[in-house]
């Protein structure tokens, strides 16, 4: 006999739970006490007019409750600084981090990276490696050298593109170093012979620094060392550095952009001699020199070369024209295959537009963030806790003041009296543990005093106002681009995008660059939003560039005609914004590009890239708003 | 503190003090208790609604009322067992008894739910909020969500047959 309570018919229980779910929303909802739950909590506005509940049993339970929460955090907090005591000792080494490092790298299948070898003063070599288990195919010189290895079955091929010769070989010692990489490395690596040596963005990425000793590679019998920049994120390295620690040897090897587990097409590993190849020996030789560049950019390019090269020893990753556009500052650092311990203090450094002189130059330690006022007189920089005011005339300090939050991007206002600073926590273990967080503190200039800071929960690595002053658009490194009410700080808007934003200069729309979603990830996207609804207004891509895109940097022209880009790639790509077409790409010598500004007339352009160069362009007549070409 | 942010409060309140009630009432069932955990609820929002903008004050006075009943139901549990049995009297009427036990199980079962799982059930089937706005509130995908109240559900309806069966014997 059944003699349960509710008759099912569905052994899932689904008609029962929905069944006890309509119950429960017929449970009538008291109006008297959601009365009582309103104006109680309306004084928690105004504490000083709130009253006791009258209900002692209520009165007490609170109490305790209250007591629970103070004893339980206090608890929690204990634990906390216990914690953060232990994983502060624990996390000095970096063995354990980089440990798991390891282990996710053996649990990859596979991937693949730009190369680059530089023996002594020889031309640079760069190449493609791929790696899948024990496979792996090296393309250099442009891919007219090709080499393919399968360490299982130690078989190699090597193929001369350029004279259509194969070259088939097994895989001897002496070979062996041929097909040496630094994924292999890794996989057999030491953890006790590593030691994390700083943190580090990378291209926008959050990154760890390890220092690997006793690596064997090229020939360097153990002695070699590794420095591997490791995504926080997915804990797997971004890049690589391998270098002989011999000051004559001068030989180091890159791995850069790295991408992990992407399916990799099986035909790049095979050994077997493709058709219309014959057989022979393949020599490892470079092929003869490239004709001189004419310029910079490409052959047809409308834009000219002003005023030279401004710098030639440090990377300019951040740009502020001076007013009117007779002056250029910029922030200035060493590039990145300079080990983080090894690189100088940042500097600020002030040219002469018209004779390309240096005005001055101010060190500004690990600063990475300068902003410059509309009207031209005043700079910011903040370096660890402290915000810095310039004399853009000087560079010289001429007011500064403590934060309780580190801080990083800075935008002034456009009426120059409030300074936007984003607060970047990178959480108190160095990413490796605590929580991040972020924010905006907006501060008075004149007064230096702390007007009103909004919250986030991603550190904020990028801030701009708009035209008018009225919003101002946050971003983290991985996005979203968010849109601030100054006047109330609420959040109105979020908008897809990475790294940094721009207004059009009419106050209507925002430009947001995208990661690249394409099948081809070697073309990026921008994409322009109306303020007012949100909505997508149109989108601009990149031509297609030579390696992945990583755009850094979108800027209007100063009368919302142009649109400019700049990408890591060694890019930047300037759109008609009103057509949407690309009017031109920029090749920059293959290096990346941090850093594009647009003089205020509107008729030249700053790049600053990662070969140590603040470039000039002139736009041509034809560029430019027909409106600013008559003034 | 800034004016905007204690004229906002009030509105805040008016417009959702119901709900955080509502989901504390039907997760905890007694009225006193639901009061209670209302005004834990609104102070903890409070803090937060003074650090800094609120980006969804339904996904956050949901989840917070959802997950402060939770624990005050886990703290609590005899008194409220205690209080839930002594409701369902013998001379109600057989189908109401039916209905107040069938309720009483689903609380219980609720509380043994991990906090996502019990979250987003109390969402969509307690305030019937689509799936895509708890996607937006809680910062998940719709597919999330779909998997999250899948698992609730099974559960839950795995607890209510044993609960049932357990009944029977």
């Amino acid at each position: 006999m059944n003699n349960e309570r509710y008759p099912h018919d569905s052994e899932s229980g689904d008609s029962m739970l929905d069944e006890a779910v309509r119950t429960l929303l017929a449970q009538p909802v008291p109006e008297d006490a959601i009365q009582r739950v309103k104006s109680r909590a309306v004084l928690l506005a105004n504490p000083s007019t709130v009253a006791l509940p009258s209900d002692h049993a209520s009165r007490t339970r609170r109490w305790k409750a209250s007591r629970a929460l103070v004893g339980g955090l206090t608890v929690a907090a204990s634990v906390l600084i216990a914690v953060a005591g232990v994983t502060l000792f624990l996390d000095r080494s970096g063995g354990r981090a980089f440990a798991r490092v390891i282990e996710n790298v053996n649990a990859t299948r596979s991937a693949h990276c730009k190369t680059a070898t530089r023996f002594g003063h020889q031309r640079e070599i760069d190449g493609q490696l791929y790696l899948e288990g024990n496979r792996l195919r090296l393309e250099q010189f442009n891919g007219l050298l090709i080499q393919v290895g399968d360490l299982d079955q130690k078989q190699a091929l090597f193929l001369d593109m350029n004279h259509k010769v194969a070259q088939s070989a097994k895989i001897d010692a002496s070979l062996a170093r041929e097909f040496a990489n630094p994924i292999d490395q890794l996989r057999h690596a030491n953890t006790k012979n590593a030691e994390r040596i700083g943190e580090e963005i990378l291209r926008g990425r959050r990154t760890q620094v390890y220092k690997l000793h006793k690596v064997d590679l090229l020939g360097m019998k153990g002695d070699g060392e590794m420095l591997l920049w490791v995504d926080v994120e997915s804990e797997l390295p971004a890049k690589i550095v391998v270098h002989d620690p011999d000051p004559k040897a001068e030989m180091e090897m890159r791995f850069d952009e790295f991408v992990w587990n992407e399916p990799l097409d099986a035909r790049m590993f095979s050994l077997s001699i493709p058709d219309g190849f014959q057989k022979g020996i393949v020599f490892v030789n470079p092929p003869p020199p490239e004709p001189a560049q004419l310029g910079v950019g490409s052959p047809e390019s409308p834009s000219a070369l002003v005023d030279g090269i401004f710098s030639s020893d440090r990377v300019p990753v951040r740009i502020v024209w001076g007013r009117p556009e007779t002056t250029i500052t910029a922030l200035m650092q060493d590039p990145e295959s300079v080990p983080p311990l090894s690189r100088r203090a940042n500097e600020l450094r002030q040219w002469d537009v018209a004779t390309g002189k240096l005005r001055w130059s101010e060190k500004i330690a690990g600063a990475s963030s300068v902003a410059g006022t509309t009207d031209g007189k005043s700079l910011a920089t903040v370096i660890g806790y402290e915000v810095q005011l310039r004399d853009a005339a000087s560079g010289k300090i001429t007011r500064k003041w403590v934060t309780d939050k580190a801080l990083s991007p800075l935008a002034f206002s456009p009426d120059g009296k409030t300074l936007a600073a984003g607060i970047t926590e990178w959480g108190p273990f160095g990413g490796s543990g605590g929580k991040q967080s972020g924010g905006v503190q907006f501060w008075d200039v004149e007064r230096a005093t702390l007007l009103r800071t909004i919250s986030d929960d991603k550190p904020i690595t990028f801030v701009t106002y708009s035209s008018n002053g009225k919003y101002l658009a946050t971003s983290s490194n991985e996005g979203p681009v968010k849109l601030w009410d100054v006047a109330t700080g609420e959040l109105t808007r979020i908008f897809p995008g990475l790294f940094q934003a721009d207004f059009s200069p009419d106050g209507k729309t925002i430009a947001c660059q995208v990661a690249a979603s394409s099948a081809d990830k070697t073309i990026g996207r921008v994409d322009l939003y109306d303020l007012r609804d949100g909505s997508l207004v149109k989108s601009f891509t990149s031509d297609k560039g030579v390696s992945a895109s990583n755009m850094l940097c979108v800027r209007f022209s100063p009368d919302g005609h142009l649109l400019a880009a700049s990408d890591w790639n060694g890019t930047v790509s300037l759109w008609n914004v009103a057509t949407g077409q690309r009017e031109q790409t920029i090749g920059v010598q293959r290096a990346g590009v941090h850093s594009v500004a647009f003089a205020p007339d509107g008729r030249t352009m700053a790049i600053g890239s990662e070969d140590k160069t603040l470039r000039l362009w002139k736009l041509p007549a034809e560029m430019i708003e027909p409106g600013l070409e008559k003034k | 503190m800034a004016e905007s942010v204690l004229l906002n409060w009030d509105k805040i309140i008016e417009r959702h003090a119901k709900r955080v009630f509502r989901v504390a009432l039907r997760i905890l069932g007694s009225v006193q208790d639901a009061e209670d955990v209302s005004q834990d609820v609104f102070t903890e929002a409070f803090q937060l609604h003074s650090a800094g903008p609120v980006q969804s004050w339904i996904g956050l006075l949901v989840r917070l009322a959802t997950l402060r009943s939770l624990d005050w139901l886990r703290r609590n549990r005899s008194s409220v067992e205690l209080r839930e049995c002594d409701g369902v009297s013998n001379s109600e009427p057989f189908e109401e008894a039916v209905a107040k036990e069938l309720a009483h199980w689903l609380r219980k079962a609720v509380a043994q739910l991990p906090d996502q799982q019990a979250t987003v059930f109390v969402m969509f089937h307690y305030e019937q909020i689509s799936r895509e706005v708890i996607s937006a509130t809680l910062d998940i995908s719709p597919e999330s969500v779909s998997t999250t109240l899948y698992k609730a559900r099974q559960h839950l309806g795995s607890q209510l047959v044993t609960l049932n069966q357990g009944h029977s014997k």
